[in-house]
């Protein structure tokens, strides 16, 4: 059972390509919360990618689930400030920067992903 | 949700940070101000922040504090009523220096987002180079 090169058949960049968008829309609702640290009312939101993405890959079929799957926001309730604003500076910082370095690792997995499809494509 | 919406979001954070720390720098620089009691007072400025719905921030608008001041007696100054009385504003400026420390440490975090977003892109094109 061969598998063609690029397909969204390959789990492994399904997978890859899934944890990017999660990472992306964290980093999206981080920049939101940060912008919006001083803003009364407002309420951090957080980003889960993760637990879909640990359910498709215990799958049979893990690049059908992640097409299907969705990635889910919901908004944090730890307790509110004085202005009923709950952006926690550090918490958001330290997740800035994790998410960074994730995202980076992500981006090296899909051009090494590439360069296998490339070598098994290439191999006669 | 567009491709730079990470730096769309954090320039509205910074955004919103300056226009506040600017109207702080204006009410502390006018602390002192005085004006005859005729006149209104000097008011202090307030950023009025708002959420986006698609993401970041706003300036909603600028509120302004009680014109009525506070009243200061002070007879030798040049614009003294005949009571000795000149409108100062009602100001705190304990409560100025404190929202400056605030609106610097938001500003300094939507500027690492910048920081953030700026390599975010760089490995996102690096995608598929060795």
């Amino acid at each position: 059972m061969s598998v063609p090169a690029f397909s969204a058949s390959d789990p492994v960049s399904a997978a890859l390509g899934f944890a990017l968008d999660g990472l992306s829309l964290r980093q999206r609702t981080i920049a939101d919360n940060l912008a919006n640290v001083d803003t009364p009312g407002f309420r951090a939101v957080a980003v889960d990618f993760e637990s879909a993405l640990t359910d498709a890959l215990g799958s049979d079929d893990p690049a059908a689930d992640l097409a299907r799957a969705g990635i889910s926001t919901v908004a944090v309730d730890t307790p509110v400030g004085a202005n009923g604003n709950n952006v926690d500076l550090r918490k958001e910082t330290l997740a800035a920067m994790q998410s960074q370095f994730q995202y980076q690792m992500v981006t090296r997995a899909v051009t090494d992903r590439f360069e296998h499809l490339k070598t098994a494509a290439s191999a006669s | 949700m567009g491709a730079f919406d990470l730096l769309r979001i954090a320039g509205s954070g910074l955004g919103m940070h300056q226009t506040w720390l600017d109207t702080i720098g204006s009410n502390i620089a006018n602390v002192n101000t005085m004006t005859s009691t005729d006149e209104d007072a000097f008011t202090a400025q307030m950023v009025v922040a708002q959420a986006r719905p698609d993401g970041g921030v706003d300036v909603a608008g600028i509120a302004t504090g009680d014109p009525e001041g506070v009243l200061v007696h002070s007879p030798d100054h040049p614009l003294a009523d005949e009571d000795g009385y000149v409108r100062g504003p009602a100001m705190d400026l304990t409560s100025q220096m404190s929202q400056l420390i605030m609106a610097q440490r938001g500003f300094q975090a939507s500027s690492q987002v910048t920081q953030f977003a700026q390599d975010a892109y760089a490995s996102a094109i690096q995608i598929g180079n060795r």
